[in-house]
């Protein structure tokens, strides 16, 4: 078969498709067969914990100066360690909002992020419940 | 001792993984509806003590759902899926070996920990923090008693959702005091003749003399003795047993007139059949088709039909099965002229399954048309979702599918249907 030179790279559009392993029969084995990698998956390294994390969407943006932004998706980890200053999931009479977790006089509050538009601050009270720690955010912009 | 198993089971689950996302559920009564919204099979707490009975049909339901504010679900099977299986994911932490049971209960191998309450104490808590449900555990030497024991963890608060009876003096204190209909593997006919020998609580079937128990009830009720007095009959399986029969059917959501319609719906029941077939790697021997109308409309005309019909060579593929369907389908509709029916159910049931490689060949088999096909098809629907790909003759407008008015969003399966939060 005759072989022809390539005078420019070629780049193709669209998604990359994993190839098999090549299994050689004769000859020249593959020498990447040892050095074969997964894709990587973003989504993986922002789910640390499959179990307990779930997915939302944001609606607003109070969080906005910690860059999450109405219409994100953001992974929550119910099990995520409930540390000052984290974005937080939290239900307070029957809603669900995120916040910052802050503490201030020896009281717990939900505080939003957003220094360019007002939202409320909230106290954490008894009858609230922190549902889960935002573990990380999904964004895609529009290719249309 | 014998290994202790554990069986762990979440009461009112469909309840609590509706809960999970609405926080508006919280402390009001939430019921969960049957397949095409027919009655309440799960109850929250709050919904019982309003005297919702498990299997009450919900038009008889209107009055109290309206004067209580009672909060009303269709059965959303693709979450109770996704919260089962992460429920299953915690156990997995606790135990070597799980056995899912059904959606909400696992027995788990619990040998080997020495302080088994507080283990399973831990598990509970964990399960909760991670996947937001609450679990109940029962330990026991044998799967009769661990069930025994979790039924008592559950009706009374004071184990706090974990029982530990091992102890056979604790068994010895509470088996009295549960009747004999509420022991696993006890129907109520057993019951009924269990109570006219005058016993009537989980403690006096223990002490049934066996012989006995074999005659009024074969090995079956023998085995429950013997699992009652401490001695495991009923093994920890981690095997699944093979499957001899399975069946897709539903209910209509209005009934099904024309002969279409009610070929679309049996073509997206052995459509289904034929996938399950291939996901467990086994072939079918025989198919039945059945369709029937609404047995409780005296006053409409009533017909049930079906048929059965043997599958050579034994098939999994989705266009044989179909077309053997349409036979049986066709070979059971009313012949009257001139008369209508009004058919609420359909289904597809397959028997004599076999492992595809066991499958007896003749000399005169074709070779399988279309394994390549078929590959095809479920890598299709399982890449872009079910139903991307099905055949023509399940049709497109889907009139037979399931009433299901009241189904939350599928939250933790599709990117639409995701919660928000604002």
């Amino acid at each position: 078969m005759p072989v022809y030179p390539v005078e420019v790279p070629v780049v193709t559009a669209g998604q990359s498709v994993p190839v098999l392993l090549t299994r050689a029969s004769a000859g020249f084995p593959s020498p990447a067969g040892d050095d074969l990698e997964d894709e990587i998956d973003p989504i993986a390294w922002v789910v640390r914990h499959p179990t307990s994390t779930f997915w939302w969407r944001i609606e607003g943006d109070c969080l906005w100066d910690v860059g999450i932004r109405d219409g994100d998706i953001i992974a929550v980890d119910r099990a995520g360690k409930r540390r000052l200053g984290r974005a937080v999931l939290a239900v307070v009479e029957g809603a669900v909002t995120a916040k910052i977790l802050r503490k201030r006089d020896g009281k717990y509050f939900l505080a939003p992020a957003n220094s360019r538009e007002a939202f409320p601050e909230i106290e954490l009270t008894e009858d609230s419940e922190i549902w889960g720690v935002i573990a990380g955010v999904v964004r895609r912009y529009d290719l249309a | 001792m014998t290994k202790p198993i554990a069986i762990s089971d979440s009461a009112n689950f469909y309840v609590s993984a509706e809960r999970i996302f609405d926080p508006t559920l919280k402390g009001v009564p939430v019921i969960v509806l049957s397949n095409n919204d027919g009655c309440a099979v799960a109850r929250s707490d709050e919904a019982k003590a309003l005297g919702i009975k498990m299997g009450e049909p919900l038009h008889l339901l209107r009055n109290k759902i309206e004067a209580h504010g009672v909060r009303v679900f269709s059965s959303n099977y693709t979450l109770y899926g996704d919260i089962s299986r992460r429920v299953v994911e915690v156990y997995e932490d606790y135990t070597p070996n799980v056995e899912i049971y059904s959606i909400d209960e696992c027995f788990l191998d619990f040998s080997g920990f020495r302080d088994r309450v507080t283990h399973a104490r831990t598990m509970r808590g964990d399960v909760l923090r991670r996947v937001g449900v609450p679990v109940r555990v029962g330990i026991a030497a044998t799967k009769t008693l661990a069930k025994c024991a979790n039924d008592i963890a559950k009706k009374n608060p004071i184990f706090a959702g974990v029982l530990d009876m091992t102890d056979p003096a604790l068994a010895d204190w509470l088996l009295p005091l549960v009747p004999v209909g509420d022991i696993w593997g006890i129907g109520r006919r057993t019951t009924a003749k269990l109570e006219g020998l005058g016993i009537s609580t989980a403690a006096e079937l223990r002490d049934m003399p066996l012989r006995q128990a074999r005659a009024l009830g074969t090995v079956v009720l023998e085995r429950t003795v013997l699992e009652l007095q401490g001695e495991p009959c009923i093994a920890f399986d981690d095997v699944e047993p093979q499957r001899k029969g399975m069946a897709v059917t539903r209910s209509s959501g209005k009934p099904m007139e024309d002969f279409d319609t009610v070929f679309q719906a049996i073509t997206a029941h052995a459509t289904r059949a034929a996938e399950k077939l291939r996901q467990h790697g086994l072939v079918a021997g025989t198919l039945t088709v059945f369709f029937h109308t609404n047995r409780h409309r005296a006053d409409r005309p009533q017909y049930a039909g079906s048929r059965s019909t043997r599958l050579t060579p034994m098939s999994s593929d989705t266009i044989e099965l179909v077309a053997a369907a349409k036979r049986c389908a066709l070979a059971a509709w009313p012949k009257i002229e001139n008369q209508s029916y009004g058919f609420t159910k359909a289904g597809v049931m397959l028997d004599d399954l076999l492992p595809l490689e066991d499958r007896p060949r003749t000399l005169f088999d074709a070779p399988p048309r279309s394994p390549v096909l078929m590959t095809a098809l479920d890598a299709v629907n399982s890449r872009f979702g079910k139903k991307t790909m099905v055949l023509a003759s399940e049709g497109t407008s889907r009139s037979w599918q399931l009433r299901a008015n009241h189904r939350s969003p599928r939250y933790t399966t599709r990117i639409s249907d995701l919660p928000v939060v604002r």
